[in-house]
């Protein structure tokens, strides 16, 4: 029996059922054609941070890159809005320059950033590319197009549906409503996934080997201890909520005009992320401000106070 | 389980990320305090736990050196703790914390007589007795001391150490700080350390306002410390000696430096003490066995 002529209410029940399992099957098959896949690449003891910021996504490249000049005060704040500070030192990298220039420019907002760094982003890209950990255009374009051309049939179906009701005047707003809400869908399978099944494993790994890091630059007054390249690497691995405790809120509301300043959920994580969307939801990287839960005080006393203490200075000049 | 060496530092979140890439040190301490009992330990530490490097838990509240014995609940806790962490030993303060339902809030002084030498013996054998591995003292720094004490630091120290089977956890710094601000005898202090019962040594920063010194674990460690610890190493050897910093953490390169100097200073210490022993072999049967802590 030709689908296009069941009854309303049963085709929709069906249709929404088809549209949703037909949406998780190809996500799916997306994911199984980012491929090579794998044991998690080594990439050695001193991993280089801008090539692990690029691995989660260009944004968390973008913002890896800012974090670090701001620490080494080559940008700083100036109102709303990030200026160039201190000259660029000698030996700054030429996605660090381009960041320097774009600030000296005043196109500091990520949406400026990501199309005046493309050829930055690009070069990355290519060299994660070459280790397997982001897809390039050969294996990308299959990984984008079958999962979303097979849902576009579907959606293609549920179009014909509200023609045909059209066309035999009968009610196709439900209709119209599912068609719509799946075409979200198709956006979701139509961007190009930027990480291999391998990046992602490779990602995973080096996130639970720097727990150290992510504790220190979550645990506040650490903006000494880390190197600007540290700082750099937490926020490439765990998002720019990593700048809020080391006391750069300011830098990420500036590069995120729009963007509320919660703590978590916009590292651009996930294997899945375009290239040139906005937030996207991460992965798990970049939630909660966990904060320590107590610290320092050794002055005694068995409640936990937040903050870092000064243990000494106990009774004046007592200490433990 | 290994026994204490080389130079460690204590552990803070803000040192987190350093600890982890360092490869030269020798322990760290961890405060009992910082760590939730019911939560998991933090990755970090079980990272370092799984790296076989050394701990020590570090307690700040049971004030062992109160009228009224050690909360069990709190020795439980350092218990369990101790031995998820794998705690090499447990280490406490010689100062009372509370009383009368009161907390100070501070490490105060314990009033240097018998009774209460026999309090904390006694509360010290109680603590001894709940924990699963050795517990160590540490001598305080304080402004003020009770009146009329019927015993100098390097006495208590002694009749502390021969009254109980603890061992010792030395803080320079501490020891310092109250030379400066109360005139104690820090070569008495030192000579009053039995090289067998010192667990480790505590190294920390201060500053002075005004006439007095307040050991801040906050500030860089000034040479009166590195020299004491100099002395010590003259005296015993080898001295496993920890970095202690607590807020104004600092930047890789002065971490480094300070943790240098300590190395510096056990290793012209131990330089001085090698001579000593080539010259009078029979303190070599003494000093030997001094620096390791045995669960």
């Amino acid at each position: 029996m030709n689908p296009l002529d069941w009854q309303g209410p049963e085709f929709l029940s069906l249709y929404a059922l088809l549209l949703a399992g037909g949406f998780l099957v190809a996500l799916w098959v997306r994911h199984l054609l980012r491929l090579p896949a794998g044991e998690p690449l080594d990439l050695g003891r001193r991993q280089d941070p801008y090539e692990v910021a690029a691995l989660d996504g260009p944004d968390t490249l973008i913002e890896a890159v800012v974090a670090a000049l701001f620490h080494r005060n080559a940008l700083r704040i100036e109102g709303r809005r990030i200026a160039t500070g201190d000259t660029l030192p000698e030996d700054a990298l030429p996605i660090e320059r381009s960041v320097f220039e774009c600030a000296a420019a005043g196109n500091v907002t990520l949406e400026e950033l990501r199309r005046a760094l493309s050829p930055d982003i690009e070069n990355y890209r290519r060299r994660l590319a070459k280790k397997g950990l982001v897809l390039d255009e050969f294996r990308a374009a299959p990984a984008r197009l079958l999962p979303s051309l097979a849902y576009g049939s579907f959606l293609l179906l549920g179009v014909a549906k509200v023609l045909v009701g059209l066309s035999r005047d009968r009610p196709v707003l439900f209709l119209v409503l599912i068609v719509a809400f799946g075409s979200l869908g198709f956006l979701v399978l139509g961007s190009r996934p930027w990480r291999t099944r391998l990046g992602d494993t490779t990602l995973k790994l080096l996130r639970e080997e720097h727990e150290a890091l992510r504790t220190t630059a979550m645990a506040g007054d650490s903006t000494r201890v880390l190197k600007p390249q540290e700082l750099a690497l937490a926020v490439g691995l765990y998002g720019p909520a990593m700048m809020i405790p080391l006391g750069y809120a300011d830098l990420r509301q500036s590069l995120r005009p729009s963007s509320s300043s919660g703590s978590g959920g916009d590292s651009s994580g996930g294997g899945d992320v375009s290239s040139c969307g906005g937030d996207s939801g991460g992965s798990s990287s970049s939630s909660s401000c966990s904060s320590s839960s107590c610290s320092s005080s050794s002055c005694s006393s068995s409640s936990c106070s937040s903050g870092s203490s000064g243990c000494g200075g106990c009774g004046g000049g007592g200490g433990d | 389980m290994k026994p204490l060496s080389g130079v460690g530092l204590g552990w803070r979140r803000q040192l987190a990320h350093r600890i982890d890439q360092e490869t030269e040190l020798g322990f760290v301490e961890v405060l009992a305090e910082h760590l939730n009992p019911t939560a998991p330990l933090p990755a970090p530490l079980v990272r370092l736990k799984e790296r076989g490097l050394p701990m020590v838990l570090h307690a700040v509240s049971l004030g062992l050196g109160g009228a009224e014995p050690p909360d069990p609940r709190r020795l439980d806790t350092l218990a369990r703790l101790a031995e998820r962490l794998g705690a090499v030993c447990v280490s406490e303060h010689v100062a009372f914390v509370r009383a009368g339902g009161i907390e100070s809030g501070h490490l105060l002084p314990v009033a240097r007589g018998d009774e209460a030498l026999d309090l904390l013996a006694e509360n010290v054998r109680l603590a001894q007795a709940a924990l699963p591995v050795p517990l160590a003292l540490e001598n305080i720094a304080t402004l003020f001391e009770w009146p009329e004490p019927a015993y100098t630091e390097a006495e208590f120290l002694t009749g502390l150490l021969s009254r109980t089977s603890t061992l010792l956890l030395l803080d320079v710094a501490n020891l310092y700080a109250n030379a400066l601000n109360l005139g104690t005898d820090t070569a008495a202090v030192l000579a009053a350390v039995p090289p067998e019962r010192l667990a480790y040594v505590h190294v920390a920063g201060g500053v002075r306002h005004g006439a007095l010194y307040h050991d801040t674990h906050a500030h860089p460690v000034p040479s009166g410390p590195l020299d004491l610890l100099e002395t010590l190493a003259a005296q015993l050897g080898p001295v496993p000696a920890l970095l202690e910093r607590d807020d104004h953490f600092p930047s890789p390169e002065e971490l480094t430096a300070e943790l240098r100097a300590i190395e510096a200073a056990c290793a012209r210490g131990v330089a001085r003490w090698k001579s000593e022993v080539a010259q009078r072999p029979e303190l070599h049967a003494v000093t030997s066995s001094a620096p390791e802590v045995r669960p």
